[in-house]
């Protein structure tokens, strides 16, 4: 379980002037499951993120990874950044291998990824998908509890995150670990989520927490069902409450 | 893409025949002009004449030899001194100031220092040799090491990528195009030095060769030096960018 507790943080901007981005912020995000952050842009995500990972030290609060605190950036909550963060200079293999010494792990998770023929390339070889692909493989390798995902589909078009949607819950489903996915993409949300927490800003607050039925659960291809559109419609409209 | 390289080799090696050429008749029509400059035919001959019969290929060998250490002392502390610096960041606050303050003296005005120090041997030669090389090297090396984006900063921050295992995988290999950068011009550098070093106190080299020629009014011989000298540089230069794309397969154009 990941807490956060009365987190504060505050920079003054350009004009000297004090802006207070989070005010006594409070999060449960439970064990083993899928929790997206959702919210429109600039209601501080990416900040919570960084919060959570520990490379942005909040000016109080703390930061509880299962009960232990967790201040510094480490190997038990990994980030999965929305840009390439691939080393450049090794190929697909030796972008795991430096996060894991299980080669059958490695192995494992190259085949789940479609990876396996490509192990001896370098990233600049493969697809936007495929390196969308090792990035994620290369945090659900490490033994990290914890993946935070900033929005990992961000530049991936229509087919290819669709593809890779269905990749993502195939490993998620097999390694159970605790994921953290920050989107503003309500679909993506709800096929992987199994809480959505939707933010408003300045300072983030918590607008709304809603728990994914189960019959929701995973059904990105038939989006048309009456429960499906209702949650939908209803996620929109707190979203677009939060940012009025 | 092979033959655009070839009919680029083609342009460059006309332009060379072109410039031989105009040299040539100029130095054939004009017998003031040929009396203080030789003409390519006689530089040829000299040159086929200082390696079969003279003693040339010791004089290029020495040269090389000087080149070969100081460049390779330079590398082995510049590369690893920068890599250091920029992951003990405390560190180079002391160092820069003397890096700074020594960087703008330029290698020649070391030789009267080196050989008070070194005598007139081949350590006088690689001491200034690694001053001439050590700089460009240990600028570009740092100056790649030190901009290592923060998303790979934090990348490593997470998967806890610290320690020797930072410095050699990830500072290191990003890196390497910087550290190249530097190697090619320090290798001009290096070369530059030499001879200026042999110009000034040396008993062989190229250098040497140069000033003993000069001395003895014989220009067919200075010009050959000359010659030697940028053929052997543009093949070291060469040499640097074989070496770069054969060591950094990720990047596929070089400069």
């Amino acid at each position: 379980m990941i807490q956060l507790k009365d987190i504060n943080l505050s920079f003054s901007n350009k004009n000297n002037h004090k802006e207070v981005v989070f005010k006594d912020f409070n999060l449960e995000i439970k064990e083993h499951l899928v929790t997206s952050i959702i919210g429109s842009s600039g209601v501080g995500k990416t900040t919570l993120m960084n919060i959570i990972a520990g490379y942005i030290k909040p000016n109080s609060g703390t930061v509880l990874l299962n009960g232990k605190l967790a201040n510094v950036p480490g190997k038990n909550r990994v980030v999965i950044n929305q840009e390439n963060d691939l080393f450049e200079w090794m190929t697909v293999l030796e972008n795991l291998q430096i996060v894991s010494n299980d080669s059958n792990k490695i192995k494992e998770f190259l085949k789940m990824a479609k990876l396996s023929a490509y192990s001896g390339d370098y990233p600049k070889e493969l697809s936007g998908g495929m390196r969308k692909r090792l990035s994620i493989i290369r945090g659900f390798v490490s033994d990290a509890e914890c993946i935070l995902m900033d929005e990992p589909f961000g530049s991936l078009d229509m087919v290819t995150k669709q593809n890779l949607l269905e990749q993502l819950l195939t490993i998620i489903k097999a390694t159970n670990k605790t994921i953290i996915l920050i989107t503003h993409d309500i679909d993506e949300s709800i096929y992987l989520s199994d809480e959505i927490v939707i933010l408003a800003d300045r300072p983030t607050k918590i607008v709304k927490r809603y728990e994914i039925p189960t019959e929701l659960h995973h059904h990105i291809k038939t989006p048309d069902t009456a429960d499906f559109l209702e949650l939908r419609n209803s996620l929109k409209s707190a979203i677009f409450r939060s940012s009025d | 893409m092979s033959n655009i390289l070839k009919n680029k080799i083609i342009k460059q090696l006309l332009v060379v025949l072109f410039f031989l050429f105009t040299w040539q008749i100029i130095s054939t029509l004009n017998q003031k002009f040929n009396s203080f400059v030789s003409s390519p035919t006689e530089v040829a001959i000299t040159i086929f004449d200082g390696f079969t019969k003279g003693s040339l290929i010791i004089d290029v060998l020495a040269s090389l030899k000087r080149v070969t250490v100081g460049f390779s002392i330079a590398c082995l502390v510049a590369i690893p001194l920068a890599l250091l610096l920029t992951y003990y960041k405390n560190l180079s606050i002391y160092v820069e100031p003397i890096i700074e303050l020594l960087r703008p003296i330029p290698p020649i005005a070391w030789i009267p220092i080196a050989i008070l120090f070194f005598g007139l041997g081949d350590n006088s030669a690689y001491f200034v040799v690694f001053i001439g090389s050590f700089f460009p090297i240990f600028i570009n090396s740092y100056h790649g090491a030190s901009s290592l984006p923060i998303i790979y900063q934090n990348v490593c921050k997470s998967f806890e990528i610290k320690g020797f295992v930072y410095i050699q995988k990830i500072i290191f290999y990003y890196s390497l195009p910087f550290i190249f950068t530097g190697a090619k011009i320090g290798l001009g550098m290096a070369w530059m030095s030499v001879i200026a070093a042999e110009l000034m106190g040396a008993q062989e080299g190229l250098g040497y060769f140069i000033q003993m020629n000069r001395l003895l009014l014989r220009t067919d011989n200075v010009i050959a030096g000359m010659l030697l000298i940028g053929v052997i540089g543009l093949f070291l230069n060469h040499l640097i960018v074989w070496i770069r794309k054969l060591i950094i397969p990720w990047e596929n154009d070089s400069t």
